[in-house]
């Protein structure tokens, strides 16, 4: 703690040293005039000027090194009317802003035009997609609005069928995704086995999904990081909306409290049906979940929010024999986002909780199953705004997992353990933009890590370079260097994982290590049409998976292994005043050795192609679709067939007259392929106004149209093939008021 | 511009409709599939053979094979050859058996062939006999068993014998104790004991307990099911059930992972069967009587 102390000072101190020249500065914040929410990405320029920036996902900007004198300072986001305020700036001085914008009713604009702007504001970043409200609208759905199911269908990201949430990027497995909800650390973010995510999509403000080059204030993971910022609340008057689904029918207030704002919606299943047909089997499952968020202004352009997700899934089943599940969430956090001089700082610190549990009733002496990880997140972090457009950040985080499990092993051993550990880690990242058409970011991270008395150390160097040559095209590359030291003990071949635990890598492993490279290139076709490229090589050392040759149970359950990972990923996108396309393409390959077996992981999808478009027909109505075509999943083939007799029980003579049940050897592991997959969704989507203060959201689904039987999996031993979702209808009705 | 839309649909449409078939099973090479248990009990060693199928569901005739010769070399080195058999119902495996077969301490060697097309092989350790020890308390017996170097597995059942007369017939019958009961609200579940690993670097005894509660709760169970007094009811028998090292883990590897919802696809299968399936194993059965 002391030396990151000490690291920190130095740091803070050279940029006082070496960077610091007195210079006028503009900073300030962009907010919606109707509910005082901050908005993300806004354009702000200093007319007649070739200063300018872009907000951040709070709001905020920052502009530097602006001359003397009286300037136009203009703020603009698609759909809001632009404000321009006048300014008289002096030798020395920083003023402070704050643009509140009206808005202006937009419906596929904002769909068109928000996903410009954020482009424009992740110009310097590499393999970052930052999903909006209005992107979630339109694709079609299943039960649940779902964030994740959006992930899915981004370049780069694939899955394993339409029941599962969990996504794998670029050739990583699924704990290698970090989920960050207003900074709080998501274990295991998941409602329904997996079907979707415990996020209300209503609260969502925005999400960046980094697929690669991660800046080094991200640490911890080697193949993903969601960054998932919620709404702060209208903080002007109180609203309403209420949505009925499926599944399940869900409630968001928000509206102005004690001076600040407050968020809160609240999410319940009613209806198996649906479950019924993910599964195939009826299951009496039944989950709630709650996001609630406040939000409270304080000086210097800051905010003080305080944010709470809780979640439960359980079965409960009244056969003794059959086994009652449960499975809750609950995190809480605090942020303080705040602008001094000419820092901008962000501090978070946050509890999250996650935990299994399976009541065997006692039958068959079968002892209960119990898994929880409890996690303190502490995470500080300044930026810096040094000349002109260059940047200075650092920052350190400290993270405290505890993980607890019990259960009954397949060998009958009850397996109990505790483990604390310590994670921190300190970062600086130097951004250098004064050189119009070339940004630079180099940064190092330093992580180390405590448990059972051992401490292991990594170093992580990372460098991104963007380049444009032309107004219509960027290049860019980066190379990153990430750990991961808190895995799961998942196997991919879990079909649908119920007992998902958490574990720290100890000795004598070492932290899973991935060394990534991407390659891009971004163009503007047209005014209306963009098109970008990129490449990655990720090679990965230390991957713990289990040991494929354990035959004893005396064995070790793990074995450490090795990976590489790589991919193309094509990316064109259309949008004019009624049409909004994206058709991507990813090539990509994913390879594993361990203990000598060379293997593909199951979600190593040789192609993937993803088409959403949203059109817009008369009277406002939106014609949404979605079409996913991918290689099927992997999976180890049968060498054959025989009846495996059960030669438990010797006292009778069940042996002699035992006629077996049919069982499949299985051969190499995952080396056959699926067919392809593929399936079509389509919906229509309407906005009523009734009165003034009144909207009725209409949606309509049509889910695989074609009713395509995609194989889920195949039961080895039966030979049965258990199919994916069938044609579906579902809707969906809101009301706000 | 719907125009284009429709029709674009209309050719996906087209051309997405069908469904793939595809088989499941690769590299498919005939084999034979053994189940051979030696039991220091079994007045017939049972031998159940079966070839590897390449598809799921076949007929039984397709299961069986012709020309099966199967020899057991005990560890003096003599040869004993299993002979054609049949039990009712079983028509899915050719069934052979030797009798006679006096089990010593020492390696077993089992040579299976069909024909000149098939042949597969396995060995096998067969251990000394266990001692049990009963140990009588206020409200429980205490059973000791002896550990054999070889034995990877244990079961330990207890039963109620007694006597029952069925159409004038005496007949000699047995239930098997409880090891626990589940209770959960009104309903009380009978717990049986499972196999359980006998870790062999331990040098102690396996020590099991059977509550009187267990013994009076079955013998009441007798009584109500089958009519009779309690002076019918002879006595306790327990078994100690020791299995090799090769069927314990094939056990292990079958019983694992039996939760209801989770779907696994990579089931272990333990065999130790030389280009074959299936498990060469031994079981010691030993026994010991006391008077309720």
């Amino acid at each position: 703690m002391k030396n990151i102390l000490k690291i920190l000072l130095i740091i803070a101190l050279l940029k006082v040293t070496l960077f610091c020249i007195e210079s006028n500065s503009i900073k300030g914040i962009v907010k919606d005039k109707q509910t005082g929410e901050t908005i993300p990405f806004a354009t702000i320029i200093v007319e007649n000027t070739k200063y300018g920036t872009y907000a951040n996902t709070n709001g905020f900007f920052f502009i530097k090194g602006i001359s003397d004198g009286k300037f136009k300072v203009t703020a603009t986001a698609v759909g809001y009317n632009k404000k321009t305020i006048e300014v008289d700036i002096k030798k020395g001085e920083t003023i402070s802003l704050s643009f509140e914008l009206e808005p202006i009713p937009i419906e596929l604009q904002g769909v068109t035009k928000v996903s410009e702007r954020m482009k424009e504001a992740y110009k310097n970043e590499i393999s970052v997609q930052a999903l909006s409200q209005q992107e979630l609208k339109i694709i079609p759905s299943t039960s649940e609005k779902d964030i994740f199911k959006l992930i899915q269908i981004l370049p780069g990201v694939s899955s394993t069928g339409d029941v599962t949430s969990q996504f794998y990027v670029r050739g990583g497995s699924g704990d290698q995704n970090m989920i960050l909800y207003d900074n709080m650390m998501i274990y295991s973010p998941f409602h329904a086995f997996g079907m979707f995510s415990i996020f209300n999509t209503d609260v969502i403000k925005i999400s960046e999904m980094m697929t690669g080059g991660f800046s080094p204030e991200y640490g911890g993971r080697l193949s993903s990081v969601m960054n998932i910022i919620s709404k702060d609340g209208n903080s002007n008057k109180y609203s309403g909306k209420l949505n009925i689904g499926n599944s399940s029918a869900q409630a968001l207030v928000e509206g102005p409290i004690l001076g600040g704002s407050l968020i809160s919606s609240a999410r319940k299943s009613y209806f198996n049906n649906v479950f019924k047909k993910f599964l195939g089997k009826n299951v009496p499952l039944d989950f709630y979940d709650i996001n609630s968020k406040l939000t409270f202004p304080i000086a210097n352009e800051g905010k003080f929010s305080f944010s709470a997700i809780i979640s439960r899934d359980n079965i409960n089943q009244s056969a003794i024999s059959s086994p009652n599940y449960l499975w809750q969430n609950a995190a809480v956090g605090t942020n303080v986002q705040v602008s001094i001089e000419d820092y901008y700082l962000d501090v978070a610190l946050s509890f999250s909780f996650s935990k299994a549990y399976v009541d065997y009733k006692g039958f068959q002496g079968r002892q209960n199953s119990e898994n929880r990880i409890s996690n303190i997140f502490f995470d500080a972090k300044a930026e810096s705004y040094l000349f002109e457009k260059d940047i200075l950040s650092y920052g350190f985080s400290f993270i405290l997992p505890r993980t607890e499990y019990s259960f009954q092993n397949s060998s009958g051993l009850v397996v109990k353990n505790k483990l604390d550990q310590q994670e921190s880690g300190i970062f600086v990242k130097y951004r250098f933009g004064r050189i119009e058409g070339l940004g630079v970011d180099v940064g190092i991270r330093s992580n180390f890590e405590f448990i059972a008395e051992n401490i292991s150390y990594a170093f992580e160097p990372r460098i991104k370079v963007t380049y444009q040559p032309f107004h219509f095209a960027t290049l860019k590359a980066s190379y990153g260097r990430y750990h991961q030291t808190m895995i799961t003990t998942s196997n991919e071949d879990d079909i649908i994982p119920l007992f998902e635990i958490w574990l720290p890598v100890e000795k004598p492993y070492y932290p899973e290590r991935c060394d990534e490279y991407i390659g891009a290139l971004e163009t503007d076709l047209s005014d209306n049409l963009s098109f970008s490229f990129q490449g990655y090589f990720k090679r990965f050392t230390n991957l713990l998976g289990y040991n494929l040759k354990k035959k004893n149970s005396s064995d070790p359950d793990f074995s450490s292994g090795t990976g590489r990972s790589y991919g193309y990923e094509f990316f064109l996108k259309y949008q004019d005043e009624s049409l909004y396309t994206w058709i991507n393409y990813t090539l990509s390959w994913a390879k594993r050795k361990s203990d000598r077996v060379k293997y593909s992981p199951k979600y190593d999808r040789r192609h993937i192609i993803n088409i959403l478009s949203s059109y817009r027909l008369p009277y406002d109505i939106h014609f949404n679709l979605k079409w996913e075509l991918a290689s099927g999943t992997l999976f180890t083939p049968v060498l054959g067939y025989f009846d495996r007799l059960d030669l438990e029980d010797f006292s009778s003579n069940n042996y002699y007259y035992d006629t077996g049940s049919s069982y499949g050897v299985l051969g190499s592991k995952n080396a056959s392929r699926l067919p392809w997959y593929h399936r079509l969704d389509i919906g229509l989507s309407k906005s009523l106004t009734i009165y003034n203060s009144f909207a009725l959201n209409l949606k309509v689904d049509l889910i695989n149209l074609y009713d395509r039987k995609n194989i889920f999996y195949i039961n080895k031993d039966t030979g049965e093939k258990v199919y994916m979702l069938p044609f579906m209808f579902t809707f969906f009705v809101g009301l706000e008021i | 511009m719907i125009k284009k839309i429709v029709s674009i649909l209309f050719i996906i449409l087209f051309f997405t409709s069908c469904n793939d078939d595809f088989d499941i099973v690769k590299d498919y090479h005939e084999q034979l599939v053994v189940f051979l248990v030696l039991d220091n009990r079994a007045d017939k060693q049972i031998i159940k053979i079966q070839k590897l199928q390449n598809d799921v569901g076949l007929n039984d005739n397709n299961k069986v094979l012709k020309d099966l010769s199967v020899r057991l070399i005990d560890t003096y080195g003599v040869a004993h050859y299993f002979k054609d058999t049949v039990l009712n119902g079983v028509n899915n495996f050719n069934v052979l058996f030797v009798d006679s077969l006096d089990l010593k301490e020492g390696t077993y060697s089992l040579f299976v062939n069909s024909g000149n097309k098939l042949y597969a092989w396995s060995n096998v350790t067969v251990r000394a006999p266990q001692l049990i020890y009963v140990s009588s308390f206020n409200e429980y017996y205490k059973i000791n068993i002896s550990k054999s170097a070889s034995s990877r597995g244990v079961l330990v059942k207890s039963f109620v014998c007694f006597d029952r007369v069925d159409n004038g017939i005496t007949t000699s019958d047995m239930m098997e104790i409880p090891s626990k009961f589940s209770v959960n609200g009104t309903d009380t579940t009978e717990i049986y004991p499972a196999v359980e690993k006998s870790d062999y670097s331990e040098n102690k005894s396996i020590e099991v307990i059977i509550g009187y509660n267990a013994i009076v709760y079955t013998k009441q169970k007798i009584i109500n099911r089958y009519h009779i007094e309690s002076k019918d009811i002879k006595k306790i028998k327990i078994f100690s059930f020791s299995y090799d090292w090769n069927l314990y883990e094939y056990i292990m590897s079958y019983k694992g992972y039996s939760d209801p919802y989770s779907v696994r696809l990579d089931k272990p299968n333990y065999s130790n069967i030389i280009f074959g399936n299936g498990v060469f194993g031994a079981i010691r059965v030993d026994s010991t009587e006391i008077k309720p």
